[in-house]
């Protein structure tokens, strides 16, 4: 269930026992007198994979940038496994590996060159992983050849292919599947599971929404530099359909529910439902309603709806301007 | 991590070939050029008007027309070195490397001025190869310390050339504008400074060119060398420190 609760860290799902991979606290980032980051707190679990949603502008590369290093809040904190951002950089970023917009390379170099350029840089052995990171990302065979001539998929392969150069514990992926095609986007889904299942943690954007509902555990919308909602993916989408009972007079439970709760219910296909968000105790209200007036029910319960349809949805609904609304836990 | 770094950022340089290629290919033209015009000069000249092609004259010459093509050399390779990665995005991806921003830009002009200069280096040998062997008509012969003193110019040329074209991309960030801004201070705004010894000849002595030629250590260039040494490094560390302030703090 998600709800909106003024401390942004309290109920909050993803917080566990363990250390959050990535930490932000009350973090802004103005630009003159525009927020476009504001007071944003995201706690990303350990070994999740992490889905940071939200619309062109809302501010989801601006706080990419600030968790790896590359902008500076203007307020607020920022810790990266576990150490902050201000003060110690080096160590919360040498086992973090990202592609920010866009991946870039030296186009005039083979891939396999300019993952060698890097490797050398990070050290640490990612040297010898430039082999094996090129088969993971399935450019095996075309690492050889210049940048220029790799598509827009292949580049975001070999983005991916130097994230994982400093063998991360902390993947921050920035629109990756950008210019994938249908199987590119299906493996790419499949590598990231894989990370994760690996222990790695990976906190990613996109406009896939329904990418991100497959790949990801937890979710965050931001609208206008504000965190709207937070929470596992499934808590997000859930009861967002409304209430869908079956009953053995629909007619009358919807005349029952509309006079009893006050919302408005229809029929459909033979059965009763009740459009809108839907709690837990909104559906035991409700069927406690119906077996009360006689009603026999024989299956009742929440209808979820996609991560698109709730994404859009929260577009849609005026600014409230609370700072956020993180999931509650179970 | 240095050493690796001025390796990383020298092979980044190198990679483009066809700058370096061109750039060695041009100064080869250049020495080949003026010992050609020195040729057809003494082809033309009166009988007991020989004119030097080889030897210590000819080699002056060649040098002459290789420190101009050195410093162009200089601002098309350090402008780029210095705006490339910020130009194209890439120094984000150096940066959460986690290795700190400064020691990234260190290296910069250090790789490209070696750069600049190994790309001088078979034209130099072309030069010194056809001092010795045209015929010098009467003119000095090629003296080893000559050519120590020129090589050493040409090394000045290109390290303080570069470091300040580097220091200029870096500041601006685009690799064009940076080049065409580099060339006109080293071919117009120097030459400019330098016209400010017509007003007080002190004031000449702040011209990176003057500065280079006391520290060549001809026997024609005026002024204390601490003066030439001072200026040299003003017009190569100001600029660089205003360019690593500025990649220091620049959000990427």
């Amino acid at each position: 269930m998600v709800h909106a609760v003024s401390d942004p860290h309290a109920g909050s799902s993803p917080s566990g026992p363990e250390q959050p991979m990535i930490e932000l606290r009350n973090v802004v980032k103005a630009f003159g007198s525009r927020r476009a980051i504001d007071d944003v707190s995201l706690r990303v679990p350990a070994g999740t994979c992490y889905g940071f949603l939200g619309p062109n502008g809302a501010g989801k590369t601006t706080l990419i940038r600030m968790i790896l290093g590359l902008a500076r809040p203007t307020a607020g904190e920022i810790l990266v496994r576990g150490r902050p951002l201000a003060d110690s950089a080096h160590d919360a970023l040498s086992g973090v590996g990202g592609i920010v917009e866009e991946p870039i390379f030296y186009t005039y170099l083979s891939g396999r060159r300019n993952l060698e350029l890097w490797a050398r840089v990070e050290g640490d052995g990612a040297l010898d992983r430039v082999d094996s990171v090129l088969e993971r990302v399935g450019l095996g065979r075309r690492g050889e050849d210049p940048v220029k001539g790799y598509s827009m998929g292949m580049r975001q392969r070999l983005g991916v292919a130097r994230a994982l150069l400093p063998d991360p514990d902390l993947l921050v992926l920035d629109e990756p599947s950008n210019g994938l095609d249908p199987e590119g986007i299906a493996e790419f889904r499949q590598m990231i599971r894989g990370f994760v299942q690996e222990g790695r943690t990976v906190f990613i954007s996109s406009h896939l929404l329904d990418e991100i509902q497959k790949i990801c555990d937890d979710v965050a919308i931001v609208r206008e530099g504000r965190v709207i909602v937070e929470g596992p993916v499934a808590e997000v989408v859930e009861g967002q359909g409304g209430i869908r009972a079956r009953v053995d007079d629909p007619a009358r439970a919807a005349a029952l529910i509309e006079q009893r709760l006050g919302r408005p219910a229809s029929v459909e296909d033979g059965a009763l439902v009740v459009p809108g968000a839907a709690s837990d105790d909104d559906v035991a209200l409700a069927a406690r309603a119906l077996v009360d007036a006689g009603i026999a029910v024989y299956e009742i319960g929440q209808l979820n709806v996609s991560l698109e349809a709730r994404f859009l949805e929260l577009m849609r609904e005026p600014d409230d301007g609370s700072s956020a609304t993180p999931a509650a836990g179970p | 991590m240095i050493p690796t770094l001025f390796r990383v950022e020298v092979e980044k340089v190198v990679g483009r070939r066809i700058v370096w290629i061109t750039s060695a290919v041009i100064a080869l033209a250049m020495v080949a050029a003026s010992y050609g015009i020195l040729a057809i000069a003494d082809a033309t000249a009166d009988s007991g008007d020989a004119v030097a092609i080889g030897g210590g004259d000819g080699f002056g010459a060649a040098v002459a027309a290789l420190y101009f093509t050195v410093v162009v050399i200089a601002a098309v390779i350090g402008a780029r070195a210095g705006a490339y990665d910020q130009e194209k995005g890439l120094f984000r991806y150096w940066a959460m490397t986690g290795v700190p921003r400064l020691s990234l830009f260190s290296v910069r002009a250090p790789a490209a001025a070696t750069v600049v200069f190994v790309t001088a280096i078979p034209a130099i040998v072309l030069a010194i190869v056809l001092a010795l062997a045209l015929p010098t008509n009467g003119g000095p012969d090629l003296s080893w310390g000559d050519v120590g003193q020129d090589v050493w110019w040409l090394l000045l040329a290109a390290v303080f050339w570069t470091a300040l074209s580097v220091a200029i991309g870096s500041l601006l960030g685009g690799s064009g504008g940076a080049i065409a801004i580099s060339l006109v201070v080293a071919l117009l705004g120097d030459q400019l400074v330098a016209l400010l010894g017509l007003i007080n000849e002190s004031l000449g002595a702040i011209a990176l060119s003057n500065a280079l030629s006391v520290l060549r250590g001809t026997d024609s260039a005026e002024g204390p060398v601490w003066i030439a040494i001072v200026v040299a490094l003003a017009w190569a560390l100001i600029p660089l420190a205003a360019a690593a302030a500025r990649v220091r703090r620049a959000e990427v």
